[in-house]
């Protein structure tokens, strides 16, 4: 059996350097013993002892390489925290183990591994704890005038030096030290020391803001919520002790029953009138009432308020027509999409893009631009939203508006972007692989140009098909640009 | 009247902010006050401070900037028709309160709400004053949430993003009827399209800190909501529909829900009763399954009566007794979609078991070792040593997830 003597509770280095030694020296891990200085050690007495050099190791004996993986040099720095006193052999055995089987730490349900990570995880909630729960008390003010505070707490482990650089992150700008049982953590505005424990009476007893923390506690409380196990769960009553607004919670829990009742058998109490004449008028809420229109603007007001389908509800706003009012052409797409919800105008997402690219590319400059269906149909899937068609009761519900806009701006050529688009300019049913190409007579002075939706391009699967529904697209809009180039002028 | 001192304000503001359920202080970048001229930092993951005896963490100091307001919205403590006693900080002393409690590590940072007084802008105006002294003359680097009024402008609200970590604006109602009947003067399309403007900044900044590292900051920490459960009558269907919307539509890190709760000086119109606690409990965690589970709203909710969850069982065990067909899993076979729907394991315990079974076959007590839940578990998965047999199928397994029947108390406890 031998021992090695650790200089401090958290010693990784320590432990390491001793590891390396009891490994070059083949000793298995039944044979080594880790003990920390000062500590009781009744079971090593009379055992061969071996203080570990933090320097450097006297060993120069190279017969075995030790290896170990980050993760496990990680695990390790955590779990040497921790008070149990197997910790150190626990770590050994891990360490032997790991030389043969690299992928240890992997499993899971091994015993060993287990235990250290419930180690692990016991001293991430402790040092996660000491972050909450530590209470600054101020001492004064330094020569440089930066303030100057101490604190007093007690953690469950060894995790001063660990969580240490926390506060420094954190309190930068003070000056500050954390007093503890288990040693001592001081920041003087440049460098991060440690001392050794001292006694609870050496921290100071109270802070002036105390008062006012304690009344922000029992103000924030809601009697009418008691749940008492909840709180107990989380800020168990070993910290208490140290919790200035802890002293408060015995009162609060016992009155909150009478408040809580008191709140409910109040009566009602009349207004103050003079607070009553601030009171804000009730929002206006747009309505959809007209049936004929003089102007967009008119439309567009009206059409802002639609509730003709339910589409309406989970969507941000309604997406009218954009462009100018008399223009000789119009483009209808299908609806608008999770952009253009959002910033309430049409074509403004990548299909939109592409869109304004492909019309700049054919030089059309002026013109209307809507959708059959104004409100944004989808289906959320976590943090996205993804497209669905509109049914054709939902084009058909949304053909109201669309005619009355082709009725206002009275283009003379329309595009439909898609078969949406057809069904909401026609109310009949369309392909658009039999329809487009060729310009189709509305009535006497309106054409149509039927053509594929741009999103059917982002959409395509191949390069080649992209290509294709590229150039379809194209040569519609040119054809459509053709036509209103032909029109007779006004 | 009598001449508030900082404490009675403290008291009275502190008092008027607590039915906002928000508390995180997560989820902003990483920055610490080294090198710099003041303290704060954010490192990922918030602290919870303290702990209230309501179970609630105390991480931010949440108050409000004064609790006048001219809005009459019912279920409000601070609404204008409320005799409750009004009171109003200055700026200067949020910012000192902060900075001191800051110091002594009590909070994480600031919450700050405002009733609405004079017009949105005004309002918005001494709220986002204060975030830029903290800022800019205190070199404060903790955290910062700020509420944001609808109607505020597009430069208040984007000097608010620059200084928050996180935004939020409250829906308050699962539907916009509710929304009408209870906070007239509030404007659903208006919150919404806030909600939008907010989504747009942030994906704005994320997009821009890609390509130059200084980018102008946006609230870092996104946005969140809080939704009043109890106080109309909507099922949990439409409370879990308005949620999976706004999840999606704008990118929320939070939707809260806060159980409505009898308040001081209340209004009549509205159900004065103990806070459907169990009910917003509920809520919590069919919103995990919605967010971490891969299930949807449908399905969570289309075999409980009327749209509203079980509030005896869990809404993940509810999905399990009323789908038994596609149980038993195998541990040591099934999918990770499929090994998410066991009720009693939690998604970290998933990914433990899709590890750990790479290396051997799972038995119970190997499981064991991965999740604390599997006793919950048993009659739903088969495991190397255990067959559930016809326990997955027996008419009453529900009652074995049932607390034991008690003598009826004259104290529920909630």
């Amino acid at each position: 059996m031998r021992s090695f003597t650790l200089s401090a509770a958290d010693d990784f280095e320590g432990w390491r350097d001793a590891a390396r030694t009891a490994f070059q020296e083949g000793l298995s891990p039944e044979h080594v013993l880790f003990h920390v200085e000062g500590d009781q050690r009744s079971l090593l007495d009379g055992l061969d002892q071996h203080k570990a050099n933090n320097t450097k190791s006297s060993s120069d004996v190279h017969s075995k390489k030790l290896v170990a993986t980050t993760d496990f040099v990680a695990l390790a720095k955590c779990v040497v925290c921790h008070s149990h006193e197997e910790r150190f052999s626990l770590l050994y055995r891990m360490l032997c183990r790991l030389q043969k089987d690299k992928r240890l730490l992997s499993k899971m349900v091994d015993a060993d591994v287990h235990r250290a990570n419930v180690f692990a995880k016991e001293i991430r909630r402790d040092m996660h704890k000491m972050k909450a729960f530590v209470r600054f008390r101020e001492t004064g003010i330094s020569a440089d005038e930066t303030e100057q505070f101490v604190a007093w707490f007690e953690p469950t482990h060894h995790i001063v030096k660990a969580t240490a650089p926390f506060f420094m992150r954190r309190f930068a700008g003070m000056h500050w030290s954390i007093l503890t049982p288990k040693g001592c953590a001081h920041w003087n505005g440049k460098q991060l020391s440690f001392s050794a424990a001292v006694a609870k009476s050496m921290a100071p007893k109270e802070d002036a803001l105390e008062d006012y923390w304690r009344s922000y506690y029992a103000s924030i409380f809601n009697p009418a919520r008691l749940k008492v196990s909840s709180m107990t769960s989380e800020m168990p009553k070993k910290y208490w002790k140290n919790l200035p607004e802890a002293a408060l919670i015995p009162e609060l829990v016992q009155k909150a029953q009478v408040r809580e009742q008191l709140m409910l058998d109040s009566e009602p109490t009349v207004p103050i009138e003079a607070m009553m004449a601030h009171r804000q008028k009730p929002a206006e809420r747009p309505k959809a009432s007209r049936i004929r229109f003089e102007t967009l603007d008119e439309l567009n007001k009206d059409l802002s308020g639609c509730r003709m389908c339910p589409l309406w509800k989970p969507a941000t706003q309604t997406v009218c027509g954009e462009g100018s009012p008399n223009s000789s052409l119009m483009l209808v797409g299908e609806q608008p999409g999770d952009q253009e919800d959002l910033r309430g105008l049409p074509f403004v997402g990548p299909a939109g893009q592409l869109l304004h690219d492909m019309l700049t590319e054919t030089e059309v400059a002026d013109a209307y631009i809507t959708n059959a269906v104004k409100h944004f149909k989808f289906e959320p899937r976590g943090k996205r939203r993804i497209h669905k068609s509109p049914s054709a009761g939902e084009i058909d519900h949304c053909r109201f508006w669309l005619k009355a806009e082709i009725e206002l701006v009275a283009p003379k050529v329309i595009v439909a972007l898609g078969a949406s688009a057809i069904r909401g300019i026609t109310g009949k049913r369309g392909l658009v692989s039999e329809l487009r190409g060729k310009p189709i007579e509305l009535d006497k002075k309106v054409r149509l140009v039927v053509t594929r939706h741009p999103s059917s391009i982002l959409r395509a699967k191949t390069a080649e098909e992209k290509h294709l529904a590229h150039q379809e697209l194209l040569s519609d809009l040119r054809l459509a640009k053709s036509l209103v180039d032909a029109l007779p002028p006004e | 009247m009598r001449k508030l001192n900082l404490k009675n304000k403290l008291e009275i503001l502190a008092d008027a902010a607590k039915y906002d359920a928000s508390c995180s202080s997560s989820g902003s970048d990483r920055r610490s006050s080294v090198g710099g001229k003041g303290i704060g930092s954010t490192e990922g993951s918030g602290i919870c401070h303290a702990y209230a005896p309501d179970g609630r963490c105390i991480s931010l100091l949440k108050i409000l900037l004064t609790n006048y307001c001219k809005y009459d919205c019912l279920y409000c403590v601070n609404r204008v028709s409320s005799n409750v006693q009004r009171a109003r900080f200055t700026v200067e002393e949020v910012v000192k309160l902060t900075l001191d409690f800051y110091k002594r590590n009590y909070i994480e940072g600031l919450f700050l709400s405002s009733g609405i007084i004079r017009d949105a802008d005004y309002t918005m105006e001494q709220v986002v004053e204060v975030a830029r002294q903290l800022r800019e003359i205190h070199d404060f680097r903790g955290y910062i949430h700020l509420k944001t009024i609808p109607e505020a402008s597009a430069e208040l609200l984007e000097r608010a993003g620059k200084y928050a970590d996180r935004l939020s604006i409250n829906i308050e109602m699962p539907t916009e009827a509710g929304l009408q009947k209870l906070a007239p003067e509030k404007d659903s399309p208006n919150i919404k399209k806030m909600m939008a403007r907010l989504r747009l900044n942030i994906d704005g900044f994320k997009e821009e800190r890609k390509k130059i590292r200084k980018a102008p900051r946006f609230a870092p920490a996104g946005q969140s909501t809080q939704m009043i459960v109890g106080a109309d009558n909507s099922a949990d269907k439409d409370v879990l529909s308005t949620s999976s919307s706004l999840y999606s539509s704008y990118r929320m890190k939070r939707v809260y829900y806060s159980a409505f709760s009898p308040i001081p000086d209340a209004n009549k119109a509205l159900p004065l009763i103990k806070p459907p606690l169990i009910r917003e409990h509920r809520l919590y965690q069919a919103d995990w399954l919605l967010r971490f589970y891969g299930f949807n709203v449908e399905e969570i909710t289309r075999d409980q009566p009327e749209g509203n969850l079980d509030l005896n069982i869990d809404p993940k065990l509810a999905w399990a007794l009323a789908n038994r067909h596609w149980f038993p899993v195998d541990v040591n076979k099934a999918p990770r979609e499929m090994l998410l729907r066991i009720p009693g394991i939690g998604s970290k315990a998933v990914s433990k078991i899709l590890s750990a079974r790479r290396f051997q076959r799972l038995r119970l007590e190997d499981l064991t070792r991965l999740s604390n839940g599997i006793k919950r578990a048993m009659p739903f998965v088969i495991a190397e040593n255990w067959q559930p047999g016809s326990l997955t199928d027996s008419a009453n397994l529900k009652d074995r997830y049932l607390p034991p029947p008690k003598q009826l108390s004259l104290f529920a406890e909630n």
